[in-house]
């Protein structure tokens, strides 16, 4: 299971959004796509959803063209969850998670069992199961974040795209999202997870892709790919980099100019 | 994430609004005989049912089955197709305020059975003001799809349906302006204002399959108007074709609210109230509120049109201006409380 786009040029109101940028996700993998505002972040994820034409370059999903792939198919195949997503209506948080199968029912048919043990999963993972009867207008934005996200997962698709999953969270719940993406990765889905925290990014992701002013400058395993030279180039930023006491590596944003100062560690 | 795992029970209401629409529909039924009972002759009416069934011409039979029936039939008729494509509409755009006319086809209906009266060929043929209406509503259709074919988004799709309904509206303007005589002018202003009076079986047949069409297109859209909660880029994602939607739902839209237009002129609120009535009682759900919405519609309509014959008013009152009457202070009682809930 595998969803590439190759080359992949994308115009929105004929102005140039993606220039030429390639991407390929497997089956347990993990993917951040990391980049300051405005590098088309958003527009990458869509066009690998399907959801904006690309003017030149092309989208695979196992070797054939997303466009060939029928609907239904598509959509039991790839879950996506976008950043702008609100609730229109009032819906209780269950009926909401519910949606997810939508692509798993024939017409007319009513939730089955196997609808029913998805939604729960989905819920639990999420840790939205306690807010099952509650609605729209009461969820906080975290929660209705979380809602979203269950959502996606309750799709339980073989590639998941998630568009700044864990933004309107707080630090528990981050570290909750992600090490849920981690552990869904694992089982088997492959995710590319825009984000904006590339402390957490480096952290919790198997790749990172850095997308700047419409290409790509960086795809590669986080300790290679955010390099010194990089994040001052596409961030404009420097950080701190330390070791945890286990070993692992992290880094934290530290700068807004490209240097550190001198009575910084 | 560590939430205990829940059992796993139902998330789905649907056999809670079948309970409603079990109800709703009975409602509605019981409407319809009463609608059928009243009138102003008195008549007896299982003398005049065992009159039509043996083939016996007889005067209650014939206000039975041409008076009586066809006004009815229209009542639940146009109802319904007010209640469900204003659930359409509400679901579609997103936007509680939407109603069956959001889109310009009921004016482009009025606008087209206004030619005809105009034109002077509403008294050669019967049915040639409903004809005007439906080909006013095909003409709006078209325009309206051409747009949606285009891809344009909703926010362009109430824009045009916007100008649609204040070109049509400046249409009918201008045409009573030009009336002939003072006459013709109140003899249109009076059809606008909406009315089942003196309707024939021959409209219940004109507006019957082109409702039921339109009935069905909208239906047909449920679980996408249920995607749609989340958003186009969601919905699209969850496999349905939102340019397929779109035109389901303009042509079921015109279908509907064209024809109720043609037969019975403009009869307001009702498309904007109901659903709101629904939401509450089915989760909120798009899909779930859509035969609810229709039938309770059509409750409404039968309701209006009753109390519009058993007021002491002579001429009777118009059917729109007791809809409108009872349905605008309901709505700013419903979006006061609203606010208060917030």
């Amino acid at each position: 299971m595998r969803l590439a786009a190759e080359e992949l040029q994308v115009r929105l109101q004929d102005r140039p959004i993606l220039d030429g940028v390639s991407l390929s996700v497997g089956s347990g993998e993990l993917v951040g796509l990391v980049g300051p505002n405005g590098a088309g972040k958003t527009t990458f994820l869509r066009a690998l959803a399907g959801l904006v034409p690309p003017f030149t370059g092309r989208i695979l999903l196992d070797g054939r063209p997303l466009s060939a792939i029928p609907r239904d198919e598509r959509a039991r195949r790839l879950a996506v969850l976008v950043q702008s997503a609100g609730i229109g209506w009032p819906m209780r948080v269950a009926e909401v998670v519910a949606l997810g199968r939508l692509p798993h029912r024939r017409a007319f048919a009513p939730l089955s069992e196997a609808d029913h043990a998805a939604v729960a999963r989905a819920m639990a993972r999420a840790d939205v199961a306690h807010l099952r009867e509650r609605a729209e207008p009461s969820l906080s934005s975290g929660e209705r974040m979380r809602v979203l996200l269950a959502r996606a997962l309750a799709v339980e698709a073989e590639i998941l795209l998630a568009d700044e999953p864990i933004t309107a969270l707080d630090p528990a719940h981050q570290l909750d999202a992600m090490d849920l993406l981690r552990a869904i990765s694992r089982a088997g889905t492959g995710i590319v997870a825009v984000l904006h925290d590339l402390t957490l990014a480096a952290r919790f992701c198997d790749r990172l892709v850095v997308l700047s002013e419409g290409r790509i400058v960086a795809d590669a395993r986080p300790a290679l790919a955010l390099t010194d030279p990089l994040l001052q180039a596409a961030f404009g930023i420097s950080v701190l980099r330390g070791t945890h006491a286990d070993g692992t590596s992290y880094i934290l944003p530290w700068h807004r100019s490209g240097r550190l100062r001198e009575d910084d560690p | 994430m560590t939430a205990p795992t829940p059992l796993v029970t139902r998330t789905t209401p649907e056999t809670g609004s079948r309970g409603l629409i079990a109800g709703v529909g009975l409602l509605v039924a019981t409407l319809t005989v009463a609608s059928i009972a009243v009138g102003y002759a008195a008549i007896d009416l299982p003398a005049a049912l065992g009159d039509w069934l043996a083939g016996r011409a007889t005067l209650p039979a014939l206000v039975l089955m041409e008076l009586r029936l066809p006004r009815a039939l229209l009542g639940g008729l146009v109802g319904f197709s007010l209640g469900l494509t204003g659930a359409v509409m509400q679901g579609y755009l997103r936007n509680p305020l939407a109603d069956p006319g959001i889109l310009g086809i009921s004016s482009a209906a009025a606008l087209g059975a206004v030619v005809v009266f105009y034109g002077g060929l509403a008294g050669s043929l019967s049915l040639a003001l409903p004809l005007g209406g439906i080909a006013g509503a095909a003409l709006a259709a078209l325009g309206i799809n051409g747009l949606a074919a285009r891809g344009t988004g909703t926010l362009g799709l109430i824009l045009a349906g916007i100008g649609l309904s204040s070109l049509a509206g400046a249409l009918t303007a201008l045409a009573l302006n030009l009336a002939p005589n003072p006459y013709a002018a109140l003899e249109i202003v009076f059809w606008l204002m909406g009315s089942l009076a003196d309707r024939s079986m021959d409209h219940v047949r004109l507006c019957l399959p082109l409702m039921a069409l339109g009935w069905i297109l909208m239906l047909s859209t449920a679980r996408a108007l249920d995607a749609l909660a989340l958003g186009e880029d969601t919905a699209a994602s969850l496999g349905f074709d939102l340019v397929s939607v779109r035109i389901r739902i303009v042509t079921g839209a015109a279908l509907a609210v064209g024809s109720g237009v043609a037969v019975s002129g403009a009869i307001g609120f009702v498309g904007l109230v109901v659903p709101h009535l629904v939401r509450p009682l089915v989760g909120a759900r798009p899909g779930a509120s859509l035969w609810p919405s229709g039938l309770l519609g059509a409750a409404l309509v039968l309701g209006a049109d009753l109390v519009v014959r058993l007021l002491p008013t002579r001429p009777e009152l118009k059917l729109g201006v007791v809809t409108a009457l009872v349905g605008a202070p309901f709505l700013i009682a419903l979006l006061f409380r609203r606010e208060q809930g917030r």
